[in-house]
């Protein structure tokens, strides 16, 4: 009725000269020229497009409004009733025509299971929410029968007015970032008058950065073969049904399953509009998956371009010109027998074997996990977890390595990392190398070097590396390079020796040396003290004391006891702190704090310079030896900061630190147990750990719905929880074993 | 640990493992829900208690408590908390 009144004064009805072809009733797909299998489990669809079409040698400029609604139920079939409408001119005059009703059906008939499909949710990324579509082949039919009657009584899309019948077969795959779909069909005259065929693909690109936006190339032909009634033909003209096609390349915004913004352009052939431009944007879905977000107005448009930016989009853009992340073939991942396959299944080698779990392949004590898709360069030399995009050259690069290939050998690729106090440090945490210092914006650790200068001796120069940063080493720990495959090395071991490791001895003389410059005589002996107090033969109980002989002698250089008080609390509460992160560090570093510790006390015990590290640490004034002469009052001070240190609570606190260090409380729980009492201990937890690796090896088996769980809920259960979990209960099980082996 | 401790710690377990249980019911539901409006948010939380629940069991298992001391006996959360 609108368009009726909008229409008055409009020359009679006829058919629009270079018409465009009508894009799917289904808003969920994204494609003038090609339909899709898109279908939403329970939603409902209102929407109007518009396709404007520039002036031709047969008309002036117009526009066609195609408008309607659709639903979709259970992800396999959608229905729709649709119409357009087209005004135009020529000349002076203006004319509009309406087109059919236009019923449509989409089925999907593969996969045949589950019956219901229900889309994935919308995954979210660095810059909102978007359509993640499915990977697998889908096929289905679609079905339009554009029916003339009252006053939709419009030319059909070959422009021959009759009723007529489209049947097409659809059939899509994604592929990486791309998604291939195509379409061979039937258009056929409802009373078999005439017939012909179709064929149409469309390949789209969901653009890398920006996944919501997709960019799609699209081709439709028709009219050949083609079948018409000699009694029709008569009536038509020579050739009614000529062969046309068109080509078309747009853009949509996907942040759900339907389209919220498109732009197309199509180049028609053989009687169709040379050039349509068609903007979708108008639609109001209800359902649930559109909760809270039913309507796509310009102004949500206008937001979302906003988040986008102009800014972004020519980034993504920048990155396809440059070296981009599709450049990189995904998919290679370790099959069941540790064959690494390539996404086209061919194989590109072998890793290790598979590990008694059935998750994992290993090779030098190196696992990799079966199934995880990984990255990997032009060459296959690498295979990575990663690709990261240098900001300043926009250039792409693989981290995060896991696998690389020497000849027709792939090897683990041992990783260490920079942490930000600029160590590196294995994956077992250990311990490799100090590298620098942090550069002051805190980003990089700056280290002096040496190079040669030809015959002019040697030159100083700093080189820096990133925070954060992931290297590689070899299992002996030999070097340390930027490469995989042992490449641009930058630090070895120094005075011939073979390993970056240090021994705990050595760990403990480096954190005594920390503690107190130079004074590293007596390390040898610490550190075999310290080994005692690590492997549990001796406990803080000594250490303890020594904080209260510390802080004893300390209170003979300090005038004012309440001071004192507060300092010995002060010192035991960092002792208490150290020794709780201490206990979460490896055992390696556990030397090296424990002797730094030791050096730390060993400093504040030396009363002589109380006033520099004691000073320094606490802010407290400290008198001067010559105040120290009164006995009396040392004697009374001495006293005074003993009560104190013992009156606060420092026995009962170090012996709460046990529930608070990792399985401190397992370990007490059993510490007294029977020895059939700690086997059985060690049955359970081994039960335990069987199932969680049989948990990983078949997961259908134990969750009863877990091919339709979200597959971040089957990753994170797969390489996260499960491996968690063995990992803590291998640990526990070590406990009690080592429980049984204690001496009486 | 005293005696006393103990009967409040037990205590603190049971009403402790109820409370996360209600809460993990809660965030199924979500899940479940039509009207949740970030699916992604509410399946993390869901997965977080499923992580939780199914520590806390283990643990129990690996100190030898019954579950049933606990209250965490009702519960399956591979079956109950993963959809």
């Amino acid at each position: 009725m609108l368009f009726g009144l909008a229409t008055q004064g409009f020359a009679e009805t006829k058919p629009l000269p270079h018409p465009s072809l009508i894009p799917s009733a289904n808003p969920l797909c994204d494609s003038t020229l090609v339909p899709c299998l898109d279908i939403d489990d329970l939603a409902a669809h209102a929407y109007a497009h518009f396709l404007v079409l520039p002036s031709t040698d047969l008309r002036g400029s117009g526009v066609t409004i195609p408008y309607g609604v659709s639903m979709g139920l259970f992800g396999r079939l959608a229905a729709g009733i649709s119409s357009h409408t087209s005004v135009w001119s020529i000349g002076e005059e203006r004319s509009y025509s309406q087109g059919p009703v236009r019923f449509s059906a989409t089925l999907l008939l593969y996969p045949f299971f589950p019956l219901r499909v229900r889309p994935d949710i919308p995954a979210t990324g660095e810059y909102g929410s978007y359509y993640v579509p499915p990977r697998g082949l889908r096929v289905g039919l679609t079905y339009d029968h554009e029916w003339r009657v009252g006053p939709f009584d419009g030319v059909n899309t070959l422009g021959i007015a009759t009723d007529l019948g489209t049947v097409r077969l659809v059939g899509t795959k994604a592929i990486g970032p791309f998604e291939l779909t195509a379409s061979v069909g039937a258009l056929v005259d409802t009373r078999k008058q005439y017939a012909t065929g179709e064929i149409a693909a469309q390949l789209g690109l969901y653009l890398p950065g920006v996944p919501a936006l997709k960019l799609s190339i699209d081709a439709v032909a028709r009219g050949v073969p083609a079948a018409v009634q000699q009694d029709f033909l008569l009536g038509l003209g020579d050739n009614p049904i000529r062969p046309q096609g068109a080509l078309g390349l747009g853009v949509s915004y996907r942040p759900n399953a339907r389209v919220d913004f498109g732009v197309s352009v199509t180049k028609g052939f053989g009687g169709l509009a040379p050039v349509t431009v068609i903007v979708r944007f108008l639609l109001v879905s209800f359902g649930k998956s559109y909760d809270g977000q039913a309507m796509t107005s310009l102004t949500q448009l206008g937001t979302d371009a906003a988040v986008l930016g102009v800014q972004r989009v020519k980034e993504a853009v920048e990155n396809l010109l440059h070296e981009a992340a599709s450049d990189f073939p995904i998919d290679p991942k370790l099959d069941d027998q540790c064959y690494i396959r390539d996404d086209d299944g061919s194989i590109m080698g072998k890793f290790g074997t598979r590990t008694a779990g059935g998750g994992f392949c290993e090779q030098d004590g190196q696992r990799v996990p079966i199934g995880q898709m990984l990255y990997r360069d032009r060459n296959s030399d690498r295979l990575c977890r990663e690709i990261t995009e240098n900001p300043t050259t926009k250039l792409h690069k693989l981290r995060d390595c896991v696998l690389w290939r020497k000849g027709n050998d792939w090897l683990p690729a041992y990783q260490t990392r920079l942490n930000n106090r600029c160590e590196l440090r294995d994956e077992n945490g250990e311990f490799l190398g100090k590298l620098g210092e942090r550069s002051n914006d805190g980003t990089q650790c700056r280290y002096p070097v040496s190079r040669n200068n030809g015959g002019y001796g040697t030159q100083k120069d700093v080189q820096e590396q990133p925070v954060g940063g992931i290297f590689y080493t070899d299992k002996d720990r030999s070097t340390i390079c930027e490469n995989p495959n042992l490449t641009r090395c930058f630090l070895k071991p120094a005075g011939g020796r073979s390993s970056l490791k240090l021994t705990n001895i050595e760990h403990g003389a480096v954190g005594f040396g920390t503690g107190i410059d130079e004074k590293a005589e007596g390390a040898t002996q610490l550190g075999q003290n310290l080994k005692k107090l690590v492997t549990g033969r001796v406990h803080f109980g000594p250490l303890k004391e020594q904080l209260v002989e510390d802080v004893t002698e300390a209170a003979q250089t300090i005038r004012d006891p309440d001071k004192l008080l507060e300092i010995g609390k002060r010192k035991f509460n960092n002792l208490r702190q150290g020794i709780t992160n201490w206990n979460n560090k490896p055992t390696g570093d556990k030397f090296q704090d424990a002797g730094a510790f030791a050096g730390t006390v060993a400093i504040d015990a030396a009363i002589g310079a109380a006033t520099g590290a004691l000073g320094r640490t606490s802010g407290e004034l400290a008198e001067g030896a010559e105040k120290l002469g009164k006995a009396g009052k040392r004697g009374k001070q001495v006293e005074e900061v003993t009560q104190a240190v013992h009156t606060a609570e420092h026995a009962e606190n170090i012996h709460r630190l046990g529930p608070s260090t990792k399985h401190a409380g397992f370990r007490k729980n059993y510490a007294d147990r029977s020895a059939s009492e700690i086997r059985r201990g060690i049955t359970s937890l081994e039960a335990q750990i069987a199932e969680h690796e049989a948990k990983i090896a078949n997961p259908g088996k134990f969750i009863p719905n877990w091919s339709s769980l979200d597959p971040r809920q089957q990753q994170a259960l797969l390489e996260k929880k499960w491996p968690a979990d063995i990992a803590r209960q291998k640990e526990q099980r070590d406990i009690l074993k080592g429980l049984l082996g204690r001496e009486p | 640990m005293s005696s006393e401790s103990s009967d409040q710690a037990l205590l603190y377990l049971q009403d402790l493992a109820f409370l996360i249980k209600a809460r993990a019911t809660e965030a199924k539901q979500d899940r479940e829900s039509r009207s949740c409006k970030d699916l992604a948010y509410a399946l993390g939380r869901l997965m977080a208690f499923h992580e939780v629940i199914s520590l806390m069991q283990q643990q129990a298992t690996a100190f030898g408590l019954p579950l049933t001391t606990l209250g965490l006996a009702d519960i399956d959360p591979d079956r109950d908390l993963l959809r």
